[in-house]
């Protein structure tokens, strides 16, 4: 499958050279715009030279990197991206952001038991909410649509996953790394437990990689016909998800690559469900995003999906 | 208006009706709640897209407020009265809700020093009937999305002067669950390998099966094999898929023509006939309605020929089974001229009209 490698590469090259010189004349055209707030650049792709399944990355760097650059980009998306909409890159996480929907397609990360650790340099109450300036006005999301709600605002990348500096801690707050979360029986309960369940697998292997998004599925109604239905809040119509999903894979110590998927329902749910009721195949996940998660990856190369053998 | 009393001159009187100065963050003692509901309608909950660092600034100056006369109207002995702690109560509920999204770090710090003032004053019913029963104490994950399941619960808070949290059972259940649910990593998974193909998908994949139909129930057998080689849920190549919708196409034609044309055919066998052609009229304008052109005026001039003008006025004609058209197909479309000679046999006239030019 080389040739698809390298085919990927020649696409996502020519994406990244795009996308850098359409920025560079988008630049030089704001400067006679219209628009009062220039908008703050993020890096989006990062120069997929340094994007490569193919060499191991050693677990462990000795700096912790406070900017997205290339070779931490490079770690997290390890096993290739899901889509490339809108893509944002953090110190530690890197992000899809729908616009249409005003939260994310996608966020990846990339845990070690350091980065999960806890640690007192970093204090989650110093974190505040904050919108993303670097959205663009009309599909940024505010807290003032999440403000009495109904619902929380629910991290995709979770803060707990990011402990290896402040800064990363901060990052998870911005309002674009958000979705609206049924709170009490979902947010800070049954998907708080599939995020420690994420953590906890650190344990075991010596690198987790997770992919967090929301889905929109469909039901059918008394008519017998198929709907998809949400709810969108505040002024800035955000997407309320219908369900969520975390697709994970987790590097054991002899090189063997785990992995578990699983959807949950935006719901109350009872605090005696085990999240194992909660796993899919991680198809059926792919279709209804309509992204491929760890494509990099022949999934008969795996060693386990959801705790099965392959 | 004259004051009656002298102690209402330090009470500051905002006047809710008009502008308030842009930097005065007062919360009268007439009416706190909505005093400060203004404050945070006009400075913090705002649509417009504001610097995230000002409006946590204008939240802030607000609670400041709110917390300044929270505490007055609690312990000023000049305010003693109950229907200023009525007005605590209130301002404490609606400061703490916002406390909860804007930011509970203070009101947690706060909230402790105002139970320690109120135990210390034992105003023991204000605990019990206020802070303790309406859950006052510290915002956490049970009302608040900056906290979750992995904070601690502020337990503590309320286990003061005879009273525990009134969450502290619910907590205790939680823990039980907790325990007891000591995670089994080799969970009885699901079954995720999708089964083998049934017989009927690997038949549609490769498009060898038998396209059989009888004259006893022709349009049940038709749409059953449909159903099993036709319209599978396995992605199947279009041009094993195509053929076996033309096999299936081809079957029907067959034992039509058998229906009809075998003999003198009797009303059943008519109405059989009809009703398969109508089944299979709809499926051609999806899949291609070429064929079935082609072939439904052999049909009519084969019908007129033998007259069956029963079967050509009341069937043919009536229930519109000639030519597939923009009326019934997305293959076609206004522009297409409607097929109206073909029904134009035998006296009768297309069932529809001609499109007119005007629009």
């Amino acid at each position: 499958m080389s040739g698809r490698r390298v085919g990927s590469a020649l696409a996502l090259g020519a994406t990244a050279m795009g996308a850098f010189y359409l920025g560079t004349h988008v630049e030089r055209e704001r400067r006679n715009d219209g628009f009062a707030n220039s908008l703050p650049r993020l890096p989006g792709l990062p120069t997929f030279g340094t994007v490569s399944a193919a060499s191991l990355i050693p677990a462990q760097e000795a700096n912790v990197s406070l900017a997205a650059t290339p070779s931490r980009i490079g770690q997290i998306m390890k096993y290739g991206f899901p889509g490339l909409d809108h893509v944002r890159s953090h110190s530690d996480y890197v992000l899809s952001y729908d616009r249409r929907n005003r939260v994310p397609h996608w966020v990846f990360e990339h845990l070690t038991a350091e980065s999960v650790a806890k640690n007192d340099a970093v204090d989650r109450a110093k974190c505040d909410f904050k919108q993303d300036e670097s959205i663009h006005p009309f599909f940024r999301s505010q807290n003032t649509d999440y403000r009495r709600s109904g619902y929380d605002r629910g991290h995709m990348a979770a803060a707990g996953n990011h402990r290896l500096h402040q800064k990363h801690c901060d990052e998870t707050f911005y309002l674009s790394n958000m979705a609206p979360q049924v709170g009490q029986g979902f947010n800070r309960d049954a998907w708080n437990t599939l995020e420690s369940h994420v953590r906890k697998l650190t344990k075991t292997y010596s690198n987790v990689y997770v992919c967090t998004g929301p889905l929109y599925l469909p039901h059918k109604e008394d008519d017998g016909k198929t709907y998809v239905k949400y709810e969108v809040i505040g002024a800035n119509t955000v997407a309320v998800p219908t369900h969520f999903y975390k697709v994970i894979v987790g590097e054991s110590p002899d090189q063997k690559l785990h992995m578990e998927s699983y959807v949950m329902p935006n719901q109350v749910i009872s605090n005696d469900t085990p999240i194992s009721v909660f796993q899919v195949p991680p198809e059926s996940v792919e279709r209804s995003a309509g992204l491929l998660f760890f494509d990099q990856i022949n999934r008969k190369q795996l060693a386990t999906i959801n705790g099965k053998k392959v | 208006m004259s004051k009656r009393k002298a102690e209402d001159a330090q009470t500051d009187k905002m006047a809710t009706a008009e502008k308030v100065p842009q930097n005065d963050y007062t919360i009268g003692l007439e009416d706190p709640v909505k005093d400060y509901q203004k404050l945070i309608e006009t400075r913090v909950q705002v649509d417009e897209i504001v610097d995230d660092d000002v409006t946590k600034e204008n939240f802030d100056r607000t609670a400041a407020s709110a917390r300044d006369v929270i505490w007055r109207l609690l312990f000023d002995e000049a305010n003693a009265a109950p229907s200023n702690v009525e007005k605590a109560t209130q301002l404490l509920e609606e400061y703490r809700g916002d406390a909860c999204f804007y930011d509970p770090t203070p009101y947690n710090e706060w909230i402790v020093k105002l139970r320690d003032e109120v135990l210390k004053k034992e105003l023991l019913d204000f605990w019990r009937e206020v802070l303790v029963k309406k859950q006052l104490g510290p915002c956490w994950s049970r009302d608040c999305d900056l906290f979750d399941s992995d904070d601690t619960p502020p337990l503590e808070f309320y286990a003061h002067a005879g009273c525990t949290a009134p969450f502290a059972a619910s907590l205790k259940v939680r823990a039980a669950l907790e325990e007891n649910a000591s995670e089994d990593p080799n969970s009885p998974a699901l079954p995720t390998t999708p089964g083998e193909l049934s017989a009927d998908d690997r038949a549609a994949l490769t498009g060898e099966f038998e396209a059989v139909i009888t004259k006893e129930n022709p349009l049940e057998e038709y749409r059953s094999l449909m159903k099993r080689f036709v319209l599978t849920k396995i992605i199947v190549p279009d041009s094993v898929h195509h053929a076996s919708v033309r096999k299936m196409a081809a079957a029907a034609r067959e034992i039509i023509w058998k229906l009809l044309f075998d003999g003198t055919p009797s009303n059943e066998d008519q109405d059989k006939a009809a009703e398969l052609l109508q089944e299979y009229k709809g499926d051609a304008g999806f899949y291609g309605p070429d064929e079935f052109n082609g072939w439904i005026v052999e049909l009519r001039d084969e019908v007129l020929k033998r007259e069956l003008l029963d079967f050509w006025r009341e069937k043919m004609v009536k229930l519109e089974l000639g030519p597939s058209c923009s009326r019934d197909s997305d293959y076609y479309d206004n522009d297409d001229p409607l097929p109206l000679e073909f029904y134009e046999k035998a006296g009768c006239k297309a069932p529809f009209e001609a499109t007119t030019e005007d629009d």
